[in-house]
């Protein structure tokens, strides 16, 4: 594949630029199934795909797209699914088979507000489903949450980078309103991330090697253990070499906000706002939610005063950021759920208020 | 001993030792052609799921799973060793009945067990 080595510079719409990014990336397949807000990154594919060098297929569920992935995968290819946060419920059981068969894939979550059925307006309440877990057994998925449409753009050549380099999926955690916004974006080239067949995968078996196998069942106890301390190696491995993070204005901050994706978004702004009024505020906005960045929020917690967690959840990200800290300061929270997303006026008021709470205690 | 003492070698105890390797292998491969009860077993390839109890029975550790997969996806179990005995471990705790166990008693013909 020759690349032309030209960025484009667009204005669009978050999902079409994902999608205009993974063709770009040189995604063989995408496999996915409708739901808003995210049904634009299948309907940009599907528009393109007569014209350019990739395989759509619309499956007849969320179920069905993960299973498609696994095989996919599998043989070797370089694929990707999107879903919203119900349609991502129903991919947990193909998640944790792909983590135990360590196969390389990139999932994106439009994230909008639940439980449930929900809203279709943007949340960040599957923040524990993308890191914790969500699926069954000991694994972890590679979890990056852009804040911008560029972002939205760059983390799908990143994920594909870090699912192969580690034969582990990885997850875009994007939200609702990240997926619909309009913001200028300067696409990767085409073609400036080749492709190599693995040789791990079933590609058809030729005479000069041995059959491949791929699987996540290993139904003697004593091999499950050794693949499980081969993945935890792994994920040791993840988490030293890949934790990423934004820092906005910390060096002399007396309070820091921690938001990641819209919410860190609407922080920047509380945090120019807050400095216009004379507090002192910064923003830490991890960028990979796993690896989560504990270390470097444990070093800013000996420097800042205050911790203010922004999240559209009911306090998910809290609980790591209070492992961070780890009882060194105050950590707050603000939260808006339900799809309702919060004003950087609220958040400069929650600021001031608890300045000056700090002020008073002193 | 003393035979030993009269020839004075420096590696008197390696040659003890290679001695009693050599009876050693003798007196197996003795008892291995000639006294112990052989035997061989044979698996329904479309019956078997592949759940690898067998392969954990089998005292002789002579079954693994095959790299081929069935007509049904499943790779199926079969010898890897010739060291079978017939014990009929594998066949009595298969679930499925996929094994027959044949074992070949000193009159050298095989008999289905």
């Amino acid at each position: 594949m020759e690349s032309n080595g030209v960025k484009e510079v667009r204005l669009m719409k978050g999902n079409e630029a994902l999608a205009e990014s993974a063709i770009r990336a040189g995604m063989h397949a995408y496999f996915g199934y409708p739901i808003t807000p995210q049904s634009e990154v299948m309907e940009y594919l599907a528009e393109q795909q007569p014209k350019r060098n990739f395989t759509l297929l619309q499956a007849e569920s969320e179920v069905a797209s993960i299973n498609m992935i696994f095989g996919a995968a599998g043989a070797g290819t370089r694929v990707m699914t999107s879903s919203s946060s119900p349609g991502i419920s129903l991919m947990q059981e193909g998640l944790s088979y792909i983590a135990a068969a360590e196969l390389p894939c990139v999932v994106v979550n439009i994230n909008r507000g639940g439980p449930g059925l929900g809203t279709i307006q943007p949340g960040q309440g599957d923040y524990f489903q993308a890191t914790k877990g969500g699926g069954h057994g000991d694994y972890h998925l590679i979890v990056l949450a852009p804040s911008s449409v560029q972002e939205m753009a760059d983390f799908v050549f990143e994920g594909f980078k870090l699912a192969e380099k580690y034969r582990n999926p990885v997850m875009i955690l994007s939200d609702g309103a990240l997926g619909q916004m309009m913001e200028k974006v300067e696409l990767p080239a085409e073609g400036s991330l080749p492709h190599e067949t693995p040789n791990w995968a079933t590609t058809g078996k030729t005479k000069n090697r041995e059959r491949n196998i791929i699987t996540s069942l290993f139904i003697e106890p004593e091999v499950m253990e050794q693949v499980n301390i081969k993945l935890q190696n792994k994920y040791q491995e993840i988490s030293e070499n890949e934790c990423r993070f934004e820092e906005i204005q910390t060096e002399d901050a007396e309070i820091v906000l921690v938001a990641y994706g819209l919410s860190a978004r609407i922080s920047q702004k509380a945090v120019d706002l807050a400095r216009e009024k004379g507090i002192k505020a910064g923003l830490f906005r991890p960028i990979s939610l796993y690896p989560y960045p504990y270390d470097a929020l444990n070093k800013l917690s000996d420097k800042s005063d205050n911790f203010l967690v922004v999240e559209m959840n009911a306090g998910q990200m809290l609980e790591d950021v209070k492992l961070a800290v780890n009882g060194k300061k105050p950590v707050s929270f603000k939260g808006r759920m339900g799809g309702m997303i919060m004003n950087p006026e609220d958040l400069v008021e929650e600021i001031t208020r608890l300045v000056n709470k700090t002020i008073v205690k002193d | 001993m003393n035979v030993f003492a009269f020839f004075n070698w420096k590696n008197e105890k390696k040659l003890k030792h290679l001695s009693g390797t050599y009876l050693a292998l003798f007196v197996y491969s003795f008892i291995k052609e000639n006294i112990m009860i052989k035997g061989t077993v044979q698996i329904a390839r479309e019956i078997c799921k592949g759940c690898e109890l067998c392969i954990v029975a089998c005292p002789q550790e002579s079954l693994h799973l095959s790299r081929q997969i069935n007509l049904r996806g499943y790779r199926f179990a079969e010898l890897k060793d010739d060291n079978c005995t017939g014990c009929l471990n594998c066949a009595l705790v298969c679930p499925d009945s996929a094994i027959t166990v044949y074992r070949m008693p000193k009159s050298k013909t095989a008999k289905a067990v």
